[in-house]
């Protein structure tokens, strides 16, 4: 993907500050400086890092964060082999229905179509003539977590392989660490310490930020990655929050982390409590518990509080916000570093052509209030069982579901996070079931659908079967990257 | 599961969307307990304007088991790789908005952006000599695209030009061969429940009383059912969309047999030229307001390119939306479901698109209104994103000859045309969404075709020296030429793959 030879035109913006210091800081930083000429400059607030919105020690990524690495050439298996990380292929899901049994939503499609009629709707036609049938028994993710096996699939489209998609269980610490060496390798540079002004001026252009130390840093675009602080978008003239807390009243969450040398599980464990949420998600030598809960009257000293929400105007002026300064969504779809890591690439797409140029940030604020929202839609369905239903689910949401209801299709939108599989995974495991199945599935034979769901469940059963464990695949790269 | 399934299926009007709709669902319920039924008549003629297509077509004939050179030869068809637009945005103006891209990224940074940052500083060929398609379109080449996505070959996609009569004989025997029964009758009446206000039955001048649980209306733009029962209700668009009638004749072809259509912009509307095997398509469509029938007739006899084959064939419409394509037990679609000029050929597309939803969301008879709702909600964003397509060919014009053009050029369009526009004047973004069947290069070929260029590109282009630059795309270019003339002639490659008409 990178061209860059010959003589290069000037760019009309040639500094750009980045106020944070956290991943959403440094991820932005190295993109930028691999894809844009001129100076990037981190000011590097240190901290707790919250700048993807809550901080974890380990962020279960999605499939998605893979397209942002091709395009700054990170190579996963050897991030995952530095960073202490491991692969992620879904989440399973207790307590969320009616049912005791653990549900998983795993990553990639499920099943294969028979002729032109969707799996999905085989699955529920086997069921209206009373039989049972787990989608996930026809996910190749889904198989590979559960026996424990997986190497990434890099072959072509004819395998069933080829169905499943992967993230990361990223040690954040040293994930960091990882795109800031190469951020600072790439030419990035870094001030430390923390905006006490922003100098603005009547046409909300930041000219500066002075820092606490009396040093000023200039700049022609700035990002706001400071997460839920919003050092700098916060002070942007018309800035206002849009709080989420009337569908997503969760504003707490505890957390522990504790060694382990344990295999870790290929996914994250997200069970539903009366009080909250709980999850578990493991990497090479960690495992980390959190709990989300809305808080008590008695202040926890020990817990991180937080408000799920959105910025109203993400990019304004010449100022644009990423990662938690520009919304927190609580993680329990795994959704903060896709968020920044898209923002990332839609920057890029939508660079500003010179400083105070407001074309770009129209539509950059129109696709991305687009993707908060979905993602956000999707975090809410969750809680559809639990006490917070009672609230009245968005309007998007509430034909998502009523769609799907009468007739097993997903209703999608512009800039999804999740598609289809995604939220038919999530139905499921709710107890949301549709009331009829695509009407092209009658004309299949009964014996026919059966022969065909055995069929995709044993070539999926067979090319797991020839998949090494996670640990020996991890061992592999360990000694082929050393 | 369905726990009182329908029974019955009633589609009321043959023609195009009638016969495809027959020849769909007779396919796609095949083994299932349905019994279709079609009534139409033989003394109302069809519409035939549809004779033109997009690309999709190419999946709902092979869904349906359909031999392309056999289809070809029994509709007369040739093959289509875009579309010609002649005197739009100037006078004197053409380009071809063609089934495919322009070019490719370099350096990640789309190619238009880079089309536009030579076009502002050493200038560039027109983009139109960057896309294979356009240059064999041109040339009156075709040829199969290739499956290698390292070909220059596989950059395009393509469509058909033909007889929509034929086409409609063809959908009939295959639906009839599958079970549906036509029934010769007109439409006297319309029986609805008391209760529900759901059609009961339709009464035919035969003295038939044909009753069903579905109803599919394809009565054309009367809307027999939708409207004339239903009263639903219709969505004018004419203060965007004022073409208002159409004249159409045939004439024998004089010229080569070129792989494209042709819109030529005229005073107060615009003339199609459809080339099929054995005739050319023809039409004037305009806005009464501007032009008289009578004048609009001699502008279209004065263009053809030989003879008139038949009797003028005058047409009047609405430009327009259902504002329920289904509501209660009838689904309509094709001209009924609503009108937008066949500028770009969307026509049959958007029958197809109805019949697939239809299928999607196909009821049982406790009619959840849910299923409705999500379908016209999905229908609704198609025929409204056409509507912005068709409306941007209007607009993005310097013409102020007529005061037609000065109309169209000057009126206020909807907020989200203007957001494109504005998006792509500015700095090149191409504005876009998951549904709507018209992607970025469409619009690409539109805006630059007529004379909306970017004023600023993607700065990160910007990394490639513009030297740099001109070697690529000059290789482009005569890689696109050079591809072009390798092809064979339209005519032979028809008479190749034996699709000529026996």
């Amino acid at each position: 993907m990178r061209i860059l030879y010959g003589r290069s035109a000037p760019m009309p913006i040639d500094r750009i500050v980045i106020v944070g210091g956290g991943v959403a800081a440094w991820l932005s930083a190295l993109a930028l400086t691999l894809k844009v000429t001129g100076m990037i400059i981190v000011i590097d607030t240190e901290g707790i890092d919250d700048s993807l919105g809550i901080p974890l020690a380990i962020e279960p990524t999605l499939p998605s964060l893979a397209d942002l690495h091709a395009l700054i050439e990170i190579d996963e298996d050897n991030l995952v082999v530095q960073t202490g990380s491991s692969f992620g292929l879904g989440r399973a899901l207790s307590n969320w229905g009616p049912s005791e049994a653990v549900a998983f939503h795993p990553y990639g499609e499920i099943g294969a179509n028979l002729g032109p009629v969707a799996f999905q709707h085989l699955i529920a036609r086997i069921r209206a003539d009373g039989g049972t049938a787990n989608l996930a028994n026809y996910s190749v993710a889904a198989l590979c977590a559960q026996s424990g096996r997986f190497a990434p699939y890099r072959g072509n489209a004819r395998s069933v392989l080829s169905t499943m998609s992967h993230g990361l269980h990223l040690q954040i610490d040293r994930y960091r660490h990882f795109i800031k060496n190469a951020a600072l390798q790439n030419g990035a540079s870094v001030v430390v310490g923390i905006p006490e002004e922003i100098h603005v001026d009547a046409k909300n252009q930041i000219s500066s930020i002075r820092l606490s130390s009396g040093q000023i840093v200039m700049g022609d675009f700035f990002l706001d990655c400071s997460g839920p602080a919003r050092l700098v978008s916060g002070k942007m003239a018309g800035f206002s929050f849009e709080d989420w807390s009337e569908w997503l009243p969760n504003n707490e969450v505890k957390q522990s982390v504790t060694p382990s040398t344990a295999p870790p599980p290929l996914y994250a464990h997200v069970e539903a409590h009366d009080q909250g949420w709980q999850r578990f998600v493991s990497c090479q030598d960690h495992v980390e518990e959190l709990f989300f809960t809305r808080r008590a009257q008695m202040y926890d000293a020990g817990a991180y509080t937080f408000t799920n929400g959105r910025i109203r105007t993400p990019w304004t002026g010449n100022c644009l916000a990423i990662g938690g300064a520009a919304a927190v969504i609580e993680p329990i779809a795994s959704t903060q570093l896709h968020l920044a890591a898209s923002a990332i690439s839609r920057l890029l797409d939508l660079f500003p052509h010179r400083r105070d140029s407001s074309v770009e940030a129209i539509e950059y604020n129109r696709r991305t209030i687009e993707q908060l929202e979905n993602a956000r839609d999707y975090a809410i369905l969750h809680f559809a069982n639990q006490h917070q239903s009672k609230h009245r689910f968005p309007g998007r949401l509430a034909n998502r579901l009523s769609a799907y209801q009468a007739s097993g299709r997903v209703a999608l939108y512009d800039e999804e996070t999740f598609e289809t599989w995604d939220w038919i995974a999530l139905f499921e495991t709710l107890g949301i079931a549709p009331r009829r199945y695509d009407v092209v599935a009658d004309g299949i034979s009964r014996g026919a659908i059966a022969e065909h769901v055995e069929r995709v469940r044993s070539v999926m059963l067979t090319a797991v079967s020839t998949l090494p464990t996670q640990q020996s695949y991890l061992h592999t790269r360990r000694d082929d990257l050393a | 599961m369905p726990n009182r399934p329908i029974e019955n299926i009633v589609i009321v009007g043959g023609g195009t969307a009638g016969w495809m709709t027959a020849a769909a669902l007779s396919h796609m319920l095949s083994g299932q307990k349905f019994a279709i039924q079609l009534i139409e008549s033989e003394e109302i003629g069809t519409v035939g304007v549809g004779e033109a297509t997009v690309p999709h077509i190419r999946f709902f004939n092979q869904k349906l088991g359909f031999n392309e050179a056999d289809f070809m030869a029994k509709t007369k068809a040739t093959f289509k790789l875009g579309i010609e637009f002649c005197n739009w945005g100037r006078k004197g103006d053409s380009y071809i908005h063609p089934f495919g891209a322009f070019g490719e990224s370099i350096g990640g940074v789309a190619f238009h952006q880079h089309w536009s940052r030579m076009h502002r500083s050493t200038g560039i060929y027109p983009i139109e000599e960057y896309s294979l398609p356009v240059m064999a379109a041109r040339a009156g080449r075709f040829a199969y695209p290739s499956a290698d996505p390292d070909s220059l070959l596989s950059t395009y996609s393509y469509a058909f030009q033909f007889d929509a009569g034929l086409y409609a004989k063809y959908l009939r025997s295959y639906a009839e061969a599958r079970g549906v029964k036509r029934i010769e009758g007109k439409i006297t009446d319309v029986a609805l429940e008391s209760e529900s206000g759901f059609v009961q039955s339709v009464q035919t001048n035969q003295g038939d009383s044909i009753s069903a649980d579905l109803f599919i209306d394809c009565s054309g733009f009367r809307g027999l059912l939708i409207e004339g029962a239903l009263q639903t209700g219709y969505d004018n668009w004419q203060h965007w969309l004022p073409c208002d009638r159409a004249v159409a004749v045939p004439c024998s072809i004089a010229g080569p047999l070129t792989p494209y259509t042709r819109a030529t912009a005229q005073d107060a509307g615009w003339i199609w030229r459809i080339p099929l095997q054995h005739r050319v398509g023809n039409g004037h469509v305009y806005c009464s307001n501007y032009i008289s029938d009578d004048a609009a007739a001699t502008a279209l006899l004065g263009q053809l390119e030989s003879a008139p084959l038949a009797a003028l064939n005058q047409l009047r419409f609405v430009t327009g939306k259902r504002r329920k394509q289904w509501s209660k037990n009838v689904v309509a679609m094709g001209l009924s479901a609503g009108f937008l000029e066949p500028l770009e050929s969307t026509s049959i597309h958007l029958i197809q698109l109805a019949i697939g939803r239809l299928l999607e969301f196909f009821p049982d008879k406790s009619w959840d209104p849910a299923l409705a709702s999500e379908y016209n909600r999905l229908m609704d964003l198609e025929y409204e994103r056409v509507r912005d397509f068709l409306i941007l060919h209007y607009h993005a014009t310097e013409r102020d000859d007529t005061p037609f053009w000065n109309y169209v050029r000057t009126m206020p369009v909807p907020d989200t045309l203007e957001h494109k526009i504005e998006m792509f004047r500015e700095r090149g973004i191409v504005v876009n969404y998951r549904d709507g069947m018209f992607l970025d290069a469409s619009w690409i070929a539109v805006y630059l075709g007529q004379r909306i260029i970017p004023q600023n590109n993607d700065p990160l282009g910007n990394a490639i020296a513009e030297a740099d630059l001109q070697v690529q795309l000059e290789r482009l270019r005569s890689d696109c030429r050079a591809a072009a003339e390798g092809l064979s002639s339209h005519a032979d490659f028809i008479r190749q793959i034996g699709a000529h008409a026996h």
